[in-house]
């Protein structure tokens, strides 16, 4: 592993902001740090950098990971304004006193790695966006740093803007070879970039996994709700055996939960409509850029679902099969 | 011509009568060999005051030590505020904020009292009638308004710059100078020539502190004006003028001359 956080916490005053924090990142490895806003992410991301002091826990750089090798990436790109892209790219590497000749090399292909030509003696406020973020980018990577921070790193850009970054960072990550821990509160940013997920809030880690098992197996509710898209259906679990009105369901029950319980299904859970099944009555089905986003009442709840075939019809009462096993949590 | 544009180049004139006809007054004062009532401009023009006030024995001591001490003054404020102001900036605990407005004390307390009870401790010190004394006093009365200043810019600027300089692996040093310095020069060179022209204009902490052993051209001014000598009083002060925009202006190319602000 690249880099250990162990038993990592973090104190204001009497404000425990984060608690016992533990987890690794390998190399080439994107993780994505993903929770409300305000739960101590940044300061995360601050300690790892080395410019916020560690209050209790450690953090371990092994094989080629190195503190001088991990660079943090602002939200708000802090591109120093009384420089040009040039100067502002080529900072890190005087300060880490590279040759001339080196830099002058680095810089050649920096500028055309991130599509930056033209722009070379161009200031921060005669730059768009996008152009800012790559400047921001650039700079940080031409230092070829193993691991990169990345706090909120497309916040302040607009929609499109935001998913052509991603893809972006993506090729670059392939290109380059260097770990990120992106801090993020953006869902679709966390699922789309992410190898792993590590959810935190009220100080904690919840979880940590990949995306799609995090989608469908969160550890908790809180989980399931901070990630969103999440359906809870009532029922009796026995053993593994969910049982909703007349109907039975085999489910996953990973805290071994007895009698009253709710079953989760996620938005996105694969649907199936069968002969036999789990009864449900369908309330709506619309169209949206996402998938067909279909309303239905199984039991009592009213649930949504958006991967399911477009072709059934208003009123209709159907059966359901899921692909994926479900999970129990408690009530 | 529109009525608001009007309006404007009225204020304008107005703005800069108020400044130029008290200057225009000092010249008419200082040139005039003769201006009797009921005449509104002087009678005969001589450069007999210029003479008179070049010619005193003090003059061209108290214009360099007035230089010396102004400049020695803006130079240690500015070495105390710098970092004082960086630190304090970002501080949010009540003691620090204490500390804060202890700074500011020589701007609520009386003048008076706090040279006449500074002046026991340096005259113990043997501080009385040297440069250091002088420098010292003025350094205290004014690095409230360089704290004032310099606390504000530093706040506007945050802490993200510095910060990232540092993720970018540069050292405290290097930050200073290249991402401190430059971006804070604005506030750096307003709060230096706050201080040049408030310690270059102090009368009563020169007066007190430098026993008189320390001339500077607001003690040889004043009692000029005092007495009735308005001619001399004009001379002097049309040289005190001066002597600040030399002052000035060699501030801004010291601080502001290698680059200024964004470098377009």
């Amino acid at each position: 592993m690249g880099l250990s956080v162990s038993n990592l916490h973090l104190q204001y005053g009497k404000n425990r902001i984060l608690k016992d924090l533990s987890f690794e990142v390998g190399p080439g490895e994107i993780i994505a740090l993903f929770g409300p806003s305000g739960v101590g992410k940044t300061s995360l991301l601050k300690m790892i950098a080395g410019i916020q002091p560690v209050n209790k826990g450690t953090i371990a750089f092994t094989e080629d990971f190195s503190k001088a090798g991990t660079i943090l990436v602002f939200q708000d790109f802090w591109l120093f304004p009384h420089m040009n892209v040039v100067e502002n790219i080529t900072f890190g590497l005087k300060a880490r006193k590279f040759s001339k000749k080196v830099i002058a090399q680095k810089i050649n292909k920096i500028i055309h790695a991130f599509d930056l030509m033209g722009l070379e003696k161009h200031f921060p406020d005669q730059l768009s966006g996008g152009q800012q973020q790559r400047v921001a980018l650039a700079r940080a990577i031409v230092l070829e740093p193993k691991l990169i921070l990345l706090d909120e790193p497309f916040a302040n850009l607009d929609g499109h803007l935001k998913e052509t970054m991603r893809n972006y960072l993506r090729r670059l990550q392939k290109d380059y070879r260097f770990s990120v821990v992106l801090v993020t509160h953006d869902r679709e940013e966390a699922f789309q970039l992410a190898d792993r997920m590590i959810i935190l809030f009220d100080g904690e880690i919840q979880q940590i996994g990949r995306p799609k098992e995090i989608y469908f197996y969160p550890a908790n509710q809180k989980v399931a709700q901070t990630i969103g898209e999440s359906n809870f259906i009532p029922g009796i679990i026995t053993n593994d055996t969910f049982k909703i009105g007349n109907t039975e369901l085999t489910v996953q029950n990973p805290s071994n939960i007895q009698g009253e319980a709710l079953l989760f299904i996620p938005y996105g859970a694969e649907i199936e409509i069968c002969k036999t099944g789990l009864p449900a009555l369908v309330e709506s089905s619309e169209w949206s850029p996402s998938g067909q986003r279909t309303q239905m009442k199984i039991g009592e709840t009213s649930c949504t679902f958006t991967n399911v075939s477009p072709k059934i019809v208003n009123e209709d009462r159907i059966f359901l099969q899921f692909n994926e096993s479900l999970q129990v949590m408690p009530r | 011509m529109k009525l608001s544009m009007k309006r404007n180049y009225f204020l304008l004139f107005l703005v800069a009568a108020m400044i130029v006809f008290p200057i225009l007054l000092l010249f008419c004062w200082s040139f005039s060999a003769e201006w009797m009532y009921p005449a509104i401009f002087p009678q005969e023009f001589s450069g007999k005051i210029y003479n008179q006030m070049i010619n005193e024995p003090n003059f061209w001591p108290a214009v360099i030590n007035s230089f010396v001490i102004a400049f020695a003054t803006t130079l240690v404020s500015m070495v105390l505020a710098l970092p004082a102001a960086r630190y304090f900036a970002f501080q949010k605990k009540l003691s620090h904020r204490f500390i804060e407005i202890i700074i500011y004390l020589p701007l609520i307390l009386p003048a008076i009292a706090i040279i006449t009870s500074s002046q026991v401790i340096f005259l113990q010190l043997h501080l009385t009638g040297t440069f250091l004394g002088i420098i010292l006093i003025h350094t205290y009365l004014c690095l409230p308004y360089v704290m004032q200043i310099l606390l504000e810019s530093y706040r506007q600027l945050g802490e993200g710059f510095s910060l990232t300089a540092r993720s970018l692996g540069a050292k405290p040093w290097s930050i200073f100078w290249q991402i401190t310095w430059p971006l804070l020069r604005p506030g750096i060179l307003t709060s230096a020539t706050f201080v040049f022209i408030i310690s270059f204009s102090q009368y009563l902490p020169t007066f007190f502190i430098g026993g008189g052993r320390i001339v500077t051209l607001p003690l040889l001014l004043l009692p000029y004006a005092n007495n009735g000598r308005f001619g001399l009083a004009s001379s002097y002060s049309l040289v005190f003028l001066g002597c600040t925009l030399v002052g000035v202006f060699i501030l801004k190319i010291v601080i502001g001359g290698i680059q200024s602000g964004t470098k377009r």
